[in-house]
């Protein structure tokens, strides 16, 4: 594997998508806003072909040498040669896989914006700026991804968290989406603070920031000038990082920005808040594999953390009537597995799932904004039904993307989930079993989705023209479904993605002390323990797509009498645990409160203080302004005299 | 100079070769003088011209630079051990600067002033004069010669301050300058005086050893640190340095625009360079074993550089005028670069490459900070006729183009990331702090107010960016030129490139600093002196 080839690669799948959305705004200049999705789409897209020329070259390479730090530059240089900051990147298994996804995804969801943006075939105000925002996006996360180094990775972290923010608020006009920008923007920032300490920890300890000498101290059980890493010290900065991973990708306790941020336009959400940023924290988990296996008791908070996730988020989805909610919380539960998997040592199958996630999620999200788009902007499933007959097209990809998202057998998704549990019943049984209880809710709230929209008697909203879109919304659709259907396949047999993923997390296999993607194999073989639990949750998202939809589409009184039956869980649920009501009331009120309070101590305390501060400049500067006064006499004494006192000073001194 | 003309001394082909940049200013203005009497007074066709001689100049000094980079100093003078001009890497670097400068000045003269310009030909005589001055004054370290360079430097930027003969402003702002001016020249040139009667040379390099011998054995302290800090206050008004300032945000508020840019920049950065040189061949001269007695050195400067830095950006708070708010910032920015040159106060510093390098980033950046700042405040003013805060309300609507490169410089001038300011001020501080570590705690506090001097600018830059991005009082939108526009975004983008790539230009400005310690003429037996003098 050339090193220079992988580097002008890594250079182009950056330049390109910044280029591109700096064309887009200056296309604007000349009145050209209306095609401003050509430079991102050649952008974004020339990004995914060099994607795929990485991850070729890393196919080709030998398995020893599939890892390459290239030193773009030295940013910094402050004396002795550790502490230099690098612009480098890290080519190696999981960043050639988390760029082709992260690309690939990209660019369909690209193509789709360009019909979504508008209507009638007018682009929407700000058209360019969107399209600007996501390639600047797409360069965000690139950077992340590709980033050889801690500061890096921050920056990229950063601008990713930037661009979300943009982008959520893209109708700035509409307060709740503005107040869903601010929301993910500040509950991300609290995230951050700790993933900022956690890499200045890092620093602290071991001197330099980039990933090779950094796990390579690690390794060595050195910090900085040889010495002994002091106890816990690894534990501390796992944890830090945690809270960064956390915030970013939407976890226990900080997952709430998360289903607010669907206030943005639908490819965004199927970018940003499904297939790619949201994954950043698994990324950095993966990646920092050598930290966080360093304590078995972190790598336990991740899998707990993560089981928590997916099943609280999960039955929350089971209530909603927002279809993009649905969808959201459903986001929120996936991601809980992945944190699950690789809390349980199976990061292979945890980056696998992040990669059969983007397809079929990013479909579905897509697919509801394709019946948005054709419903008027109406999202709420209660307002229409029966729609397979209107959109027949979106219907097909949509029923392919729940199949992959449900778990049915020989989608993709089936094989990836099945995976992580498969693990965590290996490390412990109660994750397990939460991990199959969250599969079977999948199944049924991902169905209950489809039913709700597509079967049943056909009702329309008043007053909307419904249609199927068109080939530029179809196409994305299509070819996501695809993926949706046959990325499970690169898997098996022979788990040939964890395989490839050795190279790069081969800490957590270390760590397990057992053959990475395959523990179930070491412990036991025989045809039961290899796929017995797979023919069973298999049957049981079978099971639980039946009942979906005996419950919504045969007996459609019963959901309405359960909810009778059972008022108080019903109202628990679909209010969503009342966690923003408790955040509201323990966290943001409070805040507030005290917020009025220092308003009221800012405003005739602080203020005055900062009156008082500004007061000692603004009166020098009101002195020094009289002595510039302008008389010719004046300046000439200053001069002398000051002149003068310096001789003084120095002659005393 | 009996001896010069005595003799009748041709300098050598080599030699002239080693100066024709400033051969090439003189030849420019001599042309800028003839050609319009011959093809009549036309202002871009001196425009034209100005611009080819300084391309030329500019070409000139590359090759100059590539031919000294290796061997260091070179004299133009009969005798080899007294140079009368210096061409080293250091001033090289500073007339590439200069050249590349005069070239924008030019090109913001062409689209604001050439129109209505009807004396061009003088214009740019004076302009062209004082960067001959300033050519010059980097390039010396024999006395005479450095106060006919700052004279020259001086003498026609009063005459261009006051270039609108009809501006009772301008004319009286000039008067002022040229009144300080006489002023500090008459300082500077009795401390010149003092040294002369003291040792009996012009060189400094020779002043340098006798003051080093004077030191170690404890004679002539007194008279010494008199000489010499009046020869620095000449030096001081050229950077603006408190409490020889007061010239500077008058003149600056009363010239043309360009004229201000022009002053803002290069004028400092010659004074500067020229005190770097002074300072190190007095710490060359003493030697590692007279840090003591040079202590005051450092501590003056030390001292100046605080007051300059703090006295600007206080003054700074109340302007309601931009181009004198950036005057005001001008001063303070000349206090960051002095406190730099305190560092080389130190004979032997370890500091001291970091130093050199760092005051050269600084300008590096520094110039294009003000060029894109000063630029806006130039077409906001020839498009509204006003440079208050106030006609900038609401920019980021009027002229979203000017804003942004506007946001850019004045982030940069403040410091903050991710505009090259912040290298800048990153690399000053970090010399601070390594020779705060070595050598002495004046260090820290420089570095300490360094650093609270920016949380002070920022609020007076802060207030028009607030200005720019938040209010809005429905003011018609800016027409500007299209080659300002990107000028000034040029600027702007700059900035953001310089920290992107950050270690290259300090890589570039490392090697511009280098020379000036290999430099024969500096260590001319300076190790004789130290055994005749640590030993008698």
């Amino acid at each position: 594997m050339s090193e220079n080839n992988i580097h002008d690669c890594s250079m182009l799948i950056l330049l390109l998508p910044l280029l591109g959305a700096v064309v887009a705004i200056v296309l604007r200049q000349f009145r050209l806003g209306d095609h401003s999705h050509w430079p991102v789409i050649f952008g974004v897209g020339g990004a995914a072909f060099f994607a795929l020329n990485i991850l070729w070259m890393v196919l080709g390479a030998e398995v020893g040498q599939r890892s390459v730090q290239s030193v773009i530059y030295t940013w910094i240089s402050t004396g002795a040669a550790s502490s230099w900051f690098n612009f480098e990147f890290l080519v190696d298994p999981l960043s050639a896989m988390m760029l082709v996804t992260v690309t690939f995804v990209s660019t369909l969801v690209v193509i789709y914006a360009r019909d979504y943006m508008r209507h009638d075939d007018h682009p929407e105000r700000g058209y360019e700026r969107f399209f600007a925002f996501l390639a600047l996006f797409v360069f965000s996360m690139c950077t992340l991804v590709l980033a050889g180094n801690f500061l890096l990775l921050y920056m990229g972290w950063e601008l990713v968290g930037l661009c979300s923010y943009l982008l959520i608020g893209f109708y700035y006009n509409k307060p709740s989406a503005a107040a869903a920008a601010k929301k993910a923007f500040l509950v991300n920032r609290i995230g951050d603070f700790g993933f900022g300490l956690g890499i200045l920890l890092i620093y602290w300890t071991f001197g330099c920031l980039d990933y090779a000498s950094v796990f390579h101290m690690i390794e060595e059980g050195v910090a900085a000038g040889g010495q002994a890493l002091p106890e816990g010290r690894l534990a501390m900065i796992a944890l830090l990082l945690l809270c960064g991973a956390v915030g970013k990708s939407a976890q226990l306790p900080l997952y709430v920005w998360l289903p607010d941020a669907m206030e943005g336009p639908t490819p965004v959400s199927a970018l940003i808040h499904a297939a790619t940023m949201v994954t950043a924290g698994v990324y950095m988990v993966a990646r920092c594999g050598a930290i966080f296996t360093a304590s078995p008791a972190v790598m336990t908070v991740v899998a707990i953390i993560g089981a928590a996730t997916a099943l609280f988020a999960a039955t929350i989805a089971l209530v909603q009537n927002d279809m993009k909610r649905v969808l959201a919380y459903s986001t929120v539960s996936q991601l809980g597995y992945m944190f699950l998997g690789l809390g349980v040592y199976a990061a292979g199958s945890a980056v696998f799932h992040l990669f059969t996630h983007a397809f079929f999620k990013a479909l579905l999200f897509l697919s509801a904004g394709s019946v948005m788009h054709a419903m008027g902007g109406i999202i709420d499933m209660r307002k229409f039904g029966g729609l397979r007959k209107v959109l027949p097209w979106t219907y097909r990809f949509c029923l392919l993307g729940a199949l992959a998202l449900a778990g049915f057998p020989f989608f993709s998704g089936f094989f990836s989930k099945d995976e992580i549990i498969h693990h965590a019943f290996n490390q412990n049984f109660w994750l397990g079993m939460v991990g199959s209880v969250t599969a079977v809710m999948t199944a049924f709230y991902t169905f209950r989705m489809i039913f709700m929209t597509f079967h049943g008697p056909e009702r329309i909203p008043e007053g909307v023209h419904a249609h199927e879109s068109g080939k530029w919304i179809l196409f994305p659709l299509g070819v996501l479904s695809i993926g949706a259907v046959f990325a499970g396949l690169v898997q098996v047999p022979g788990e040939k993605v964890n395989h490839f993923l050795e190279p790069a997390i081969h800490q957590f296999h270390a760590a397990h002390g057992l053959l990475l993607g395959a523990a179930g194999h070491a412990v036991a073989h025989g045809f039961w323990a290899e796929y017995g639990l797979m023919i069973i949750s298999g049957g049981l998202a079978i099971l639980a797509i039946g009942v979906a939809y005996l419950l919504h589409v045969r007996w459609e009184w019963l959901p309405g009498l359960l909810a009778d039956v059972a008022p108080k869980t019903h109202r628990v649920l679909y209010n969503k645990y009342y966690v923003d009501e408790a955040y509201d009331a323990a966290v943001v009120k409070p805040l507030r409160k005290s917020g009025r309070i220092c308003f009221g101590i800012d405003q005739y305390f602080v203020d005055g203080l900062v009156f008082m501060v500004t007061a000692v400049p603004r009166l020098l500067g009101a002195m020094l302004r009289s002595l510039q006064g302008g008389a010719m006499q004046s300046y000439g004494l200053t001069m002398v005299t000051g002149l003068a006192i310096i001789v003084l000073l120095v002659l005393l001194a | 100079m009996n001896q010069l003309l005595g003799q009748a001394w041709i300098p050598e082909g080599v030699d002239l070769f080693r100066f024709s940049p400033e051969l090439t200013l003189v030849a420019t203005i001599v042309l800028v003088l003839a050609v319009p009497m011959i093809m009549g007074r036309s202002a871009r066709l001196v425009g034209g011209i100005v611009m080819l001689g300084i391309a030329a100049a500019g070409w000139l000094t590359w090759r100059v630079a590539a031919e000294v980079s290796g061997q260091g100093v070179a004299g133009m003078s009969p005798d080899p051990a007294s140079a009368m001009l210096l061409v080293d890497n250091l001033s090289c670097f500073f007339k590439l600067i200069l050249f590349f400068f005069a070239a924008c000045v030019t090109g913001m003269w062409w689209m604001g002033s050439s129109a209505s310009e009807r004396n061009a030909p003088e214009f740019f005589v004076l302009l062209l004069g004082t960067a001959l001055g300033m050519a010059l004054m980097v390039g010396t370290l024999n006395m005479l010669l450095i106060v006919i360079a700052i004279e020259l430097a001086s003498l026609p930027s009063y005459a261009i301050v006051a270039f609108e003969k009809r501006d009772r402003a301008a004319a009286e702002v000039s008067l002022k300058y040229a009144i300080f001016g006489a002023i500090s020249a008459a300082i500077m040139l009795y401390g010149i005086s003092l040294l002369y009667g003291l040792y009996q040379s012009l060189s400094f390099v020779e002043v340098a050893d006798g003051i080093a011998t004077d030191l170690a054995t404890g004679r002539n302290g007194v008279i010494i640190a008199v000489a010499l800090l009046c020869f620095f206050c000449g030096i001081g008004f050229k950077i603006s340095a408190v409490p020889f300032h007061f010239w500077c945000p008058d003149a600056f508020q009363g010239a043309r625009i360009e004229v201000t840019t022009w002053l803002s920049v290069v004028s400092k950065a010659a004074g500067l360079i020229l005190l770097m040189r002074l300072v190190h061949a007095l710490a060359a001269a003493a030697g590692a074993e007279m840090i003591s007695a040079l202590a005051p050195l450092a501590w003056g400067i030390g001292i100046l550089a605080m007051l300059t830095c703090t006295v600007g950006n206080l003054s700074a708070y109340m302007q309601t005028s931009v181009k004198r708010m950036l005057a005001y910032s001008s001063i303070a920015h000349a206090g960051y670069m002095l406190m730099v040159v305190a560092i080389l106060a130190v004979p032997g510093s370890v500091g001291a490459a970091s130093a050199v390098s760092a005051l050269l980033v600084y300008i590096s950046i520094y110039l294009f900070m003000n060029l894109g700042a000063f630029g806006v405040v130039a077409l906001v003013y020839w498009h509204t006729g006003s440079d208050s805060i106030n006609a900038f309300s609401g920019l980021i609507r009027r002229a979203p183009w000017l804003a942004i490169p506007m946001l850019c410089c004045l982030m940069s001038l403040v410091g903050l990331p991710p505009f090259a300011g912040f290298m800048g001020k990153f690399w000053i501080l970090y010399a601070l702090a390594e020779q705060g570590d070595a050598a002495s705690w004046l260090y820290w506090t420089l570095f300490v107010v360094a650093v609270l001097n920016t949380l002070i600018s920022l609020y007076y830059y802060m207030r028009v960016v607030v200005k720019m991005m938040l209010a809005d009082d429905g003011q018609e939108s800016v027409r500007a030129p299209a080659a300002g526009t990107i000028m000034v975004n040029l600027c702007g983008l700059l900035l953001i490139a310089m920290l992107i790539w950050a270690q290259p230009i300090k890589h570039f400005a490392d090697r511009f600093s280098t020379n000036l310690y290999s430099a024969p003429v500096l260590t001319v037996d300076v190790g004789t002196i130290d055994q005749t003098t640590a030993h008698p």
